[in-house]
């Protein structure tokens, strides 16, 4: 179940995206990834298999990111999808009230068959749609709570509220392979460490302006 | 699929920068510049000076207008940029082209990219990119991006024209063909062996010089992943035949593919736009079997997959998408070992480069295998079987629906309703069958009625009520429509008969009852399918023993549209009971398909090829040695027989150097058990089959057609004995029927041998039972097999014996009238030793070569002379035999004869008196010159 080390030193983690159809779980996915110059190969390309290469805090991290068949009557292969998931994104949508409880299912089923060994986030999609909400945020953030897991809001139509889901995520993620941390990310030849974030977890700002896709040269400096 | 990767905080640029200039570095982390960072291996850390990095650090170009529109990035080609000291530049794809105020034009491609974060948790992009924009050193090292193919993994490790890289590859090599796999390994034991030969190739490899330059992580990553294609690649044949032995479960599999390969993709909700990559994408996943290793096997779905998104517009494929086009895809490639590719995929991927993305590939399609056993698909399976609505709900519609339905039902009382006159209609006539004034408008207008159903209705597929109770498996309803005179062989819209349906949908009930009651056993659908055909691709055991137990009728060879038999069918799927099923009843097992396939060759089950091929290559041994290539079977087969031999043995892939002890000498060295293996492959008591075999030869020799009849299982009880109970049906299975049958259970095939070769129709020939040759060639017995040392045909045999009505009935059925035995001697030349006039005349009439020569060099004339027989000297040189040939001693037939009527004759055929050639065969020979008919020609196609 530990987290594989890829060729440069990278911690390889398995993320799958869970939860109804047409919640929006390719879009969200999509967003995250697609950026100036891979936008053009995704189109063509598929979207359901993504990765994503991190490094904070000078850790570097591959997030590959598993889209998985939503549809009810290929529920029963979830576990093929999931087994050996470092970490699970569960997503409904915020206006419908059933894929709410989809998610909750599939919570009750990811915990049953991997334990607590997996980061879950539980994410409402479709914040723009505000007015239709049905599923209430004291309730969402409570459930959430009671699984172990994070609750975030985002749109994957104006761009809002996953990088800081994804970034969350993988803090955590590092979180727990922290104690084992990988030798060829530590190099003591170089003192500085760029970027210099601190862990904490309520850095997470939710009204970033809706710019480039991956927060590259897009505009998004604040 | 294995791509450049390093570890940025290592690289001397990206250390130069975070450390000799931080304010600039800060300052583009904190802007969210883009930062470039050439690859490790081409940037001199001492040769970076603060103009370098500035060319390095970008700024959108139009960074002060703020872009409203939120997708403004995706429409452009290319996105323009400028460097930090005012150079532009702009990224197109994969690349980044500099342009003004750059010295020079350069395309450099981006190797891969991360996205690094600021203190305030935003994110800035790295790009790591193969060289720097500017300047740098002149010499770049080589460098492999990324590993595509196998050819790429063979250039990566072998071409660099150097010595030592030819030697270890020779060890290598020559490790690699010592491999010595046992036939009975588990498949954890193969895999352990090919470990083994991974690591010590690993080993051996890494001794070369430019291996060992390698310094970064995806260096080393190539060459894992490289050397382990390599070698899967040569010792992939081996292994993973023996693989496909191991029954992973695949013929299980086959049976629910086959079920279900009728599908409509919109059955399973796959959306219409990808209609047109499907069968591209099908293509792709058609070679996953000439892929040899996991990562050629991986790239095979990923271009299935990418081929997918290329017809359609869509943003990209997603899952939602994806995993009913996959289960789509894997019920129609028509690959038989699903399961052991996947096992190959997961367990031979030993260097685990690129693993998570061959892990995604792998997963979605055992996904799909895995939902192909599942209920579901059979839910949206019986909706497309029910599918016999037309688009519009119509009168004629409903009441058609409601027809079938009850022929679904089998709702006998419906149906009838549904077809009998309504009563109020009958109510109103004088009598059920009068046709008088009144009446007759009544009825006719109840028949001219559009919406009526009848025996003839048809629904938009073109089927009849009977096709839907065959299909359904009614044989109650089968009976009740054929009372009612409903077509027994009515085609729908894809040429299936109603029989063709029961075998597809393995319904043995209705298959034996629609036999009986005269349905055509050889129909072919619009694949040139028989009902065998179907029924041995969907694995319906009981199906095909019921069709070729009608043998007289049953083609069991009949070629469909691709060529392939009913035995190529059953090997490719899988179906280890049914091939000995057929090779029973008289299948040959080298009939070659489009593809020019044997069975053996199209079957990926070790087990299965091992014994058609042993078949095979016994044939082999026996007929084409010092045959020189000529006569019937060993002529046709000799030469590429040959051939295939060393095709096998290679393994399928060529290209292998590796032999495989094991099934190599299986496949060699086969002759030593020729006779018991031909006896004993179908059955499991060989003496039991001996012993019949020695009955049924006695049998011949005795006359006894009743005897041979029961023999061959023709006859459910035998004349004598058996008496008392009878079996419920003669193909019954159930215990008490097992029982009775128990002594009689092997039945002979026409097919079976004796330890010289003989099959019982050369014993029929010699004996000259007429009646007996007749009723074995009904059975389709082999017309020009030979026997082993002197490769005699059962016509030469009758020919010795001058059985006249024998050599007439094997010369009409298309038996070679030219095969020549192993001193060269046609049947001609036997007739001619023995003056037998009668079977002379009857070869010479069906165009007997009387200029055949032997091995001694003489035409049948020759014999004729030395023998004696002047009237049949007189017949040949009528035919255009030449009297003035010389044989090896140099002799003309004149100067062998010591008779004065031959003598007298050969003058007379040289005054003239006698005219050479004044006869003509019949016919001119079939098949002159080419090779002869052969059994499998022998069958009228329909």
């Amino acid at each position: 179940m530990a987290a594989r080390t890829g060729g440069g030193g990278s911690l390889q983690v398995k993320v799958v995206l869970l939860g109804e159809g047409c919640v929006g779980k390719t879009s969200i996915v999509l967003r995250y990834v697609q950026n100036q110059f891979n936008d053009k190969h995704i189109q063509t390309l598929q979207a359901s298999f993504l990765q994503k290469n991190l490094t904070i805090n000078r850790r570097r991290l591959c997030l590959n990111i598993w889209d998985t068949a939503g549809q009810e009557r290929y529920h029963a292969l979830g576990p093929i999808y999931y087994r050996d998931s470092h970490a699970a994104i569960v997503v409904y949508d915020i206006t419908d009230e059933d894929s709410f409880t989809k998610a909750k299912n599939w919570v009750r089923e990811l915990r049953k068959m991997l334990g607590d060994s997996c980061v879950l986030v539980i994410v409402g999609n479709k914040s723009d749609l505000e007015k239709n909400k049905v599923i209430q945020e004291k309730d969402a953030q409570e459930y959430a709570a009671s699984v172990g897991a994070k609750h975030f809001y985002t749109s994957a139509k104006q761009n809002k509220g996953i990088e800081e889901m994804f970034l969350d995520l993988s803090k955590r993620l590092l979180e727990k392979e922290g104690n084992n941390s990988n030798p060829s990310s530590t190099n003591p030849s170089s003192t500085r460490r760029p970027g210099g974030i601190t862990v904490t977890d309520d850095s997470i700002r939710t009204d970033r302006p809706s710019g480039g896709g991956g927060g590259g040269g897009g505009g998004c400096c604040g | 699929m294995a791509k450049y990767d390093e570890d940025l905080h290592d690289n001397p640029f990206f250390i130069t920068l975070s450390e000799k200039f931080p304010d600039l570095f800060d300052l583009a982390s904190e802007k969210c510049w883009m930062i470039c960072v050439p690859r490790f291996e081409t940037v001199l850390r001492s040769k970076i000076y603060k103009q370098d990095v500035e060319t390095h650090i970008l700024l959108p170009e139009k960074e002060l207008e703020v872009p409203d529109e939120e997708d403004s990035k995706s429409k452009d080609q290319s996105m323009a940029f400028v460097t930090l000291n005012g150079k532009y530049l702009s990224i197109q794809g994969e690349y980044i082209v500099t342009g003004c105020g750059f010295k020079e034009e350069r395309r450099v491609k981006i190797l891969f990219d991360e996205s690094f974060f600021n203190s305030k948790d935003q994110s800035y992009q790295v790009l790591c990119i193969d060289k720097q924009l500017e300047g740098g050193p002149e010499e770049q090292p080589m460098m492999v991006a990324s590993l595509e193919t196998l050819s790429d993994c063979h250039d990566f490790l072998w071409n660099h024209n150097d010595p030592a890289c030819e030697k270890v590859k020779k060890t290598v090599d020559s490790y690699l063909s010592s491999l010595t796999v046992k036939i009975d390994s588990t498949p954890d034991q193969i895999k352990d062996i090919a470990f083994e030969i991974y690591e010590t190739a690993l080993a051996e490899i890494s001794k070369l010089p430019h291996i060992r330059k390698l310094h970064s992580g995806s260096g080393k990553n190539f060459f894992a992943l490289a050397t382990e294609t390599y070698i899967l690649n040569k010792i992939h044949s081996q292994l993973f035949r023996l693989l496909c032995r191991t029954e992973l479960g695949d013929s299980d599999i086959n049976k629910y593919t086959r079920k279900a390969c009728d599908v409509h993709f919109a059955d399973l909700g796959i959306r219409q736009e990808y209609s047109p990559g499907l069968s591209k994408a099908r293509e792709h996943l058609l070679s996953l079997n000439k892929c040899s290793s996991p990562f050629e096997k991986t790239r095979c779905f990923k271009q299935t997959v990418s081929s997918l998104g290329a017809g359609s517009t869509a943003k990209g494929l997603t899952a939602d998408e994806l995993l009913p086009i996959l289960v789509y895809l894997v019920l129609k490639s028509e690959i038989p070992n699903w399961k052991v590719n996947l096992f190959y995929i997961q367990q031979f991927h030993f260097s685990n480069v690129g693993s998570e993305e061959i892990l995604y590939y792998l997963t979605s399609f055992e996904a799909a295998v895995e939902y192909i056993t599942t209920k579901s698909l059979e839910n949206s399976i019986s909706i497309n079987r029910a599918r016999f609505y037309c688009e519009t709900e119509t009168l004629t519609v409903t009441r058609l629906r409601s027809f079938f339905d009850s022929v679904a039902r089998e709702d006998v009382e419906s149906v009838e309703k549904l077809l009998k006159l309504p009563d109020d209609i009958s109510m109103s006539l004088c009598h059920p069958l009068c046709h008088c004034e009144k009446c007759a408008p009544i009825v006719s207008n109840y028949h001219d009625d559009p919406a009526r159903v009848s025996i003839y209705s048809r629904d938009s597929l073109k089927r009849t009520g009977l096709h839907y109770a065959a299909l359904m498996g009614q044989a109650i309803i089968i009976q009740r429509l054929l009372e009612l005179k409903s077509d027994i062989d009515a085609v729908d819209i894809n040429h299936h008969t109603p029989l063709h349906l029961a075998c597809l949908h393995g319904n043995q009930k209705c298959v034996l009852f629609l036999l009986s009651e005269g349905a055509s056993i050889n129909k072919m659908d619009r694949g040139g399918n028989t009902p065998l055909h179907l029924a041995c691709s969907h694995g319906h055991e009981e199906c095909v023993k019921a069709l070729v137990f009608n043998k007289e009728k049953c083609n069991v060879n009949h070629q469909n549209s691709f060529g392939d038999t009913p035995l190529h069918l059953a090997a490719r799927w899988n179906y280890g009971l049914i091939v000995p099923l057929l090779l029973e009843h008289g299948a040959q097992f080298d009939i070659r398909n489009k593809l020019n396939d044997t069975p053996a060759r199209a079957s990926y089950n070790t087990k299965i090829f091992v014994n058609l091929q042993s078949l095979a290559s016994n044939r082999h041994s026996s007929f084409s040695a010092g045959s020189g290539g000529r006569g019937g079977e060993g002529g046709r087969g000799g030469g590429r027989r040959a051939s295939e031999k060393e095709e096998t043995d290679g393994g399928r892939a060529s290209s292998s150097d590796v032999k495989l002890r094991n099934s190599d000498s299986l496949s060699r060295n086969p002759t030593k058990s020729i006779a018991r293996r031909r006896s004993t492959l179908s059955s499991d008591a060989p003496s039991e089959t001996d012993k019949q075999l020695k009955k049924l030869f006695r049998a011949i020799h005795d006359h006894d057609i009743t005897m041979v009849k029961y023999l061959f299982g023709n006859q459910a009880t035998p004349t004598e004995g058996g008496g008392g109970a009878t079996a419920c049906h003669p193909l019954c299975q159930c215990e008490k029927c097992q029982k009775l049958r128990k002594g009689h259970l092997v039945f002979l095939n026409v097919n079976v041998r004796d330890s010289h070769g003989n099959t019982p129709l050369h014993k029929a020939a010699l004996n000259g039972s007429r009646a007996i040759v007749d009723y074995l060639i009904s059975r389709d017995a082999p017309k020009n097999a030979r026997t082993k040392d002197e490769l005699l045909t059962p016509l030469h045999l009758a020919c010795q014996y001058n059985h006249k009505d024998v050599v007439m009935k094997l010369l009409e059925n298309g038996a070679d009238v030219n095969p020549s035995d192993v001193r060269g001697n046609t049947p001609l030349h036997f007739c001619c030793n023995n003056g037998h006039m009668d079977s002379a005349a009857l070869l010479l009439i069906h165009g007997a070569d009387v200029t055949a020569l032997n091995d001694r060099g003489d035409t049948p004339l020759h014999n004729a002379a030395r023998w004696n027989h002047a009237s049949l000297a007189k017949e040949l040189i009528l035919y255009g035999a030449q009297y003035s040939h010389r044989n090896n001693e140099d002799k003309t037939p004149d100067d062998l004869t010591t008779d004065e009527e031959v003598h007298h004759v050969i003058k007379q055929a040289m005054s003239g008196e006698i005219s050479i050639g004044a006869y003509k065969p019949l016919s001119s020979p079939p098949h002159a010159g080419s090779p002869n008919i052969s059994d499998d020609d022998d069958f009228e196609h329909i």
